[in-house]
């Protein structure tokens, strides 16, 4: 929590001295969808990014834990280790737990790295608690950790690379709210329980619906893996059990993809506001179709790469950031073709290394 | 109508199994229409003759013919194909099907060939068609599980039939019959005789073969006998073809002052299994129950032991009533059931000779818990050289000893728990004559301990030579009583076979 | 047996010398340890003739019993209530084999899915965190050089062999895997001494619930799935047989380290863990072959 207020200032002091400016990526979002002036909620997405650091000398070993490699959004962040690795002249290991029930995996996965020496270590925590005994050893035996995407609640970690998950929330809230002008009523599905994008993403949700909109009522909120299968069942029961549904929040976007599914299935596709985050072919498609009505981006190749970078950093005695938040771009039918898509995705026809 | 000309013919058959002589140049002709009865005492070689006959066995030399011509039965298939068709004693009937399904298991009519598609209205046809050829009015569409077992049979026959068999065997088809059902069967048989039909029937009652068979061949110990026309053939007569061996002098017995009374039950009944059965047996002294398969003496024996409960009936050990509920009841008041299926039910194969010698006394050995093994290993090389167990070591597993080694090890177990009564149920089963002796000899020791002894057994010789007094079961009754001096096979034959009392109710 | 277990380990050994380091040691020693305790209670129940198939989601079960009671109410009651909660569900087990006759393969199955129902359901799904931090030693910590995890493992397995090869209840649970109606005959209440079996097997899944817990010092309702199956085959690669009777703690734990070894080593030496399955697999099915044709000859 004080980590998190620290961080939080460092990115605002960032976007003031960056002074709001428009980054590569540009944020162009259709009116009719978003509110207008959500740009200025969008503003910290166009954060001028964390640049790569010389190569060093000495070529660094580090290690890489990932909850599973089963969806683009994963295999961008892959990506973004290895080729930033490749540019830096580091050997990576990548591991991967086979998905977010895999907690004691992931946990022995680590000790292994911590005991093959590894200089680095990279964690996308399966569990906020579940992974502190692991960090503390690795802290204890000298090697620095460094959180991405999902974080672990120790104070050990070196630093903490994400998206600003509150501002997912709340963009996602705003859409909603916007769409549903006379209010509604939304289903949400969370995604895996006990990750923290999880979390903050649904809490900020909340509170800005709350805070702004209010006649949008929240009817009910499952937790889940993070898979279509899930997204499917859990949105069919919504159906059953809830006959006036207006919009769906998602926190992840493999459940928007079986969510979709359903809601085509069910014949109310267009007339329920779906939105999402991240961006695989699938929420492309249904996005395109009208299913889903917008998604929040995120940019998991540059998480890769400000995580080797930080590390890299960090073994060269530089200082680096507690917490760094990677831009947010949002998705909708206006602007799909207009997305440069080199920080979402890996390569078409690359394949991780797994192991 | 009788034809002269045999329809099946056997000569010289002979099979042979790992240290048995099954069958010794075995002859058998069978015409068509004739009921050709097969009579011999419990392993005789009647099992295996018709297993033989049905494709089941496949002879060691010897030859088959049918109609005069050399046939090669390699299997059952082969059998039904020639027209061979078998009823055993366990049915083979699928209880969730209907009748016609189940008469035309595997030959069902179809209407569409490549698909499989069964036409259901020919089979129901067909199949009312067969049951109306032996008058039966038993329903095409019932499912065999509401049926009784007597239709069971029927339907049984109606499938042969259904096959066109020329042949049918049936294996003891009235042991679970009543009288009326029986009334019904021997109809049916008539109705296949008069069709051209032959019949091998396989039984011990003998009042039955005289009602409804031709001819009967007579078996012993495997080898061929005789074969007599029915008609002109006293029981008596049948009985001493069965039985007719010299009893020589293999049964080492001594013969002791028998005691006090150790074992005393009164009218043990369990609702269709015992009825009434009440017995008692001293110190010293051996009390054999001899009977068919399926009189229940392993029943009683288990009634006494306590794997078995009972509805009503008293246990005395040495004079008090005790109530024996389970085998531990019966162990601790010093019973002791040698039982009749040693790898089934006596012996556990896969552990050692000590481990198996130890097993029901385990408390003897144990010092606060924990076993102490010298004195398992000690005890164990006591009781083998006691009872001379051949084996080069008390850790061999059982699995590896021979049959009769492996007896001595189940009553070495048997010896650990200071037991004073002991139930053997057919101890000398599928042991050699030599283990046989060594078996007899260890009983021997037992009473000039004091123990009391029951002793079950399909062998007569062994009955007769090993016992002080004779109980004979028929259908879970002792239909009679003999002192030693007074028995002979003969008359405990006619106590088991014969009987005036209507087979099971 | 050790000598594959020799070879192998030589084998990975040469191939990356990261292996044989204390560390990696200690790290493999450490995760099988929860394997080795399920496998050590599947002992009892394929050597009585049975099976536990629930010991997985045991696991699940009790971590969620053990973290919410340890936040509502201590350490030591938290650990204690995760193995009462394995204990009473081995006892239900029991209970339904010994008492109500249901085949060990059904009830232990059933028991597998009830106990993930409940685990999840008395999470909501949801780990549980907020569990005090000396907890974690339990999962992390060591005594000398050795992870606690381990020496926990190790004390089991010399208890667990004593009982099996030493008491009456060990003797007696041979004795019904190998031939159950002789049991019965010999005047054993194989009833009781079944339900003794499925006790032990709840308990010991209890102690490794609690050490998982420990190690991730959170409440988990999604752990232990499919670590039934590789109980299982942990028993019978070291030679157990399925149908009972054959086997040991001696031969188990041989079984422990065949699989605890080529894990760790495969990942050393860069094996993607999907080939690891189907090398684990292959495994399985030759040690029972390899036992099998052995036993044939003879």
């Amino acid at each position: 929590m004080n980590v998190r207020a620290c961080g939080a200032v460092i990115a605002l002091a960032a976007v003031v001295m960056t002074g709001c400016g428009r980054g590569k990526q540009s944020q162009e979002v259709a009116t009719g969808i978003v509110p207008a002036g959500s740009t200025e909620t969008a503003a910290p997405a166009a954060v001028t990014d964390y640049p790569r650091p010389a190569k060093p000398s000495r070529q660094y070993r580090i290690g890489i834990a990932i909850p599973h490699l089963a969806n683009p959004h994963y295999v961008g962040q892959a990506y973004g280790y290895i080729d930033e690795a490749q540019q830096l002249g580091a050997q990576v290991t990548l591991l991967e737990a086979g998905g977010y029930e895999h907690l004691d995996k992931q946990v022995s996965q680590v000790e292994d790295l911590i005991a093959s020496k590894v200089d680095a270590i990279i964690l996308a925590a399966i569990s906020g608690p579940g992974t502190v005994g692991v960090v503390e050893q690795a802290a204890a035996a000298g090697i620095p950790v460094i959180n991405v995407n999902v974080m672990t609640d120790s104070d050990k970690v070196v630093t903490r690379i994400r998206s600003d998950d509150d501002v997912i929330g709340r963009m996602q809230a705003d859409v909603m709210g916007y769409q549903l002008q006379n209010g509604g009523n939304v289903v949400m599905l969370r995604g895996a329980p006990g990750t923290s994008w999880a979390e903050i993403r649904g809490n900020a949700f909340r509170k800005q619906l709350a805070a702004k909109y209010p006649n949008v009522k929240i009817l009910g909120e499952q937790y889940s893996q993070s898979t279509p299968a899930d997204g499917l069942r859990l949105m069919e029961d919504f159906l059953q059990t809830f006959p006036q549904i207006n919009g769906v929040y998602n926190g992840a976007d493999s459940t928007a993809v079986g969510a979709a599914q359903a809601v085509k299935s069910a014949g109310k596709a267009g007339s329920i506001v779906m939105t999402a985050t991240d961006f695989q072919l699938d929420t492309e498609k249904f996005i395109r179709e009208g299913v889903i009505t917008a998604s929040i981006l995120q940019q998991p190749v540059t998480m890769g790469r400000w995580g080797v970078r930080a590390a890299i950093n960090h073994l060269e005695k530089k200082p680096v950031p507690p917490v760094m938040f990677t831009g947010l771009m949002t998705a909708t039918k206006e602007n799909l073709d207009r997305l440069d898509l080199t920080t979402l995705r890996a390569p078409s026809g690359w394949t991780p290394p797994v192991r | 109508m009788i034809d002269a000309r045999p329809f099946l013919e056997l000569r010289g058959i002979v099979k042979r199994f790992p240290g048995v002589l099954a069958l010794n140049g075995v002859s058998l002709d069978v015409r068509a229409g004739e009921v050709h009865a097969l009579l011999g005492e419990n392993g005789a070689g009647k099992s295996t003759l018709i297993k033989t006959i049905a494709g089941v066995y496949r002879p060691d030399a010897g030859d088959i013919r049918l109609d005069g011509r050399i046939a090669s039965i390699r299997n059952p298939h082969d059998a039904q194909a020639l027209g061979i068709s078998t009823i055993f004693q366990e049915f083979t009937l699928a209880p969730d099907m209907t009748v016609a399904e189940n008469i035309f298991l595997g030959r069902e009519p179809l209407r569409v060939r490549a698909l499989s598609i069964i036409d259901r209205k020919q089979l129901i046809r067909r199949t009312r068609d067969v049951l109306a050829s032996l008058d039966l009015s038993i329903d095409a569409e019932a499912t065999v599980r509401h049926l009784g077992v007597a239709q069971h049979q029927m339907i049984e026959i109606a499938k042969a039939l259904s096959l066109d068999a020329r042949l049918i065997i049936m294996d003891e088809p009235t042991a679970t019959l009543t009288s009326h059902e029986i009334d019904r069967l021997f109809e049916s048989i008539g109705r296949l005789k008069a069709r051209g039909v032959a019949v091998v029937y396989v039984s011990h009652r003998l009042d039955e073969v005289k009602a409804i068979c031709d001819r009967a061949t007579i078996l012993r110990d495997g080898a061929y006998v005789a074969t007599v026309p029915v008609a002109s053939t006293t029981v008596d007569e049948m009985i001493r073809l069965m039985v007719g061996r010299d009893l020589k002098d293999k049964f080492p017995k001594t013969a002791f002052d028998p005691g006090e009374e150790v074992l005393r039950v009164e009218r043990l009944t369990r609702a269709g299994v015992l009825h009434g059965i009440s017995f008692s047996v001293r110190r010293g002294e051996i009390v054999g129950i001899a009977g068919l398969v399926g009189s229940k003496r392993t029943e009683t024996a288990r009634a006494i032991f306590g794997a078995d409960p009972i509805d009503s009936g008293r246990i005395f050990l040495r004079g008090t009533p005790v109530k024996v509920r389970t085998p531990a009841d019966a162990i601790a008041n010093r019973v002791a059931l040698v039982p009749e299926d040693r790898k089934r039910q006596g012996i556990f194969a896969v552990l050692s000779v000590r481990e198996n010698i130890v097993l029901s006394a385990l408390r003897l050995f144990s010092r606060n818990g924990i076993l102490d093994l010298r004195r398992e290993t000690r005890r164990a090389q006591e009781l083998v050289s006691a009872l001379r167990v051949s084996t080069p070591d008390v850790e061999k597993r059982v699995l590896d000893l021979s049959g009769g080694n492996q007896q001595k090890v189940v009553i070495a177990k048997w010896l650990n728990t200071d037991a004073e009564v002991f139930l053997f149920d057919e101890p000398t089963r599928g042991i050699d004559v030599g283990g046989k002796i060594e078996v007899y000899r260890l009983m021997g020791d037992l009473l000039a301990r004091g123990a009391a002894i029951v002793m079950i057994s399909s062998e007569l010789p062994e009955i007769l030579g090993m016992s002080d007094r004779i109980l004979v079961m028929r259908d879970g009754r002792i239909c009679g009583e003999f002192d030693r001096a007074d028995a002979t096979e003969e008359k405990i034959l006619n106590c088991a076979l014969r009987g005036v009392s209507d087979p099971a109710a | 047996m050790p000598a594959v277990i020799l070879g192998l380990a030589v084998i990975f050994g040469t191939i990356n010398p990261n292996f044989w380091s204390v560390t990696n040691m200690a790290n493999v020693s450490r995760q099988m340890s929860i394997l080795a305790l399920l496998a050590i209670g599947q002992t009892f129940a394929i050597l009585s003739g049975g099976i536990d198939l629930s010991v997985g989601s045991l696991l699940a079960l009790v971590s969620v019993v053990c973290a919410q009671t340890m936040k509502t109410f201590g350490l030591v009651e938290g650990i204690t209530a995760g193995l009462l909660a394995g204990t009473v569900a081995g006892l239900i087990s029991g209970l339904i084999i010994a008492r109500a006759r249901v085949p060990a393969f059904i009830a232990t199955l059933g028991m597998l899915v009830a106990a993930r129902g409940a685990a999840l359901t008395l999470s909501g799904g949801l780990p549980i965190a907020g569990l005090p931090r000396e907890f974690l030693v339990l999962g992390a910590g060591y005594i000398g050089p050795f992870p606690i995890p381990t020496v926990i493992a190790a004390t089991a397995f010399v208890l667990a062999h004593v009982i099996l090869s030493r008491t009456r209840f060990g003797r007696y649970v041979y004795a019904m895997g190998s031939n159950e109606e002789a049991a019965v005959l010999s005047g054993i209440n194989v009833a009781n001494y079944k339900m003794l079996v499925y006790i032990t097997s709840g308990l010991f899944a209890g102690l490794a619930g609690v050490i998982l817990t420990a190690r991730v010092i959170s409440g988990q309702p999604t752990l232990g799935e499919v670590q039934e199956l590789y109980s299982i085959a942990a028993v019978v690669i070291g030679g157990g047989r399925i149908s009972g009777g054959v086997g040991g703690i001696g031969t188990t734990l041989m079984g422990v380290l065949v699989l605890g070894i080529l894990g760790n080593g495969l990942n050393l030496v860069q094996v993607s863990s999907y080939i690891q399955n189907i090398v684990i697999g292959a495994i399985i099915v030759g040690a029972v072959w390899i036992d099998l044709a052995r036993e044939r000859r003879r």
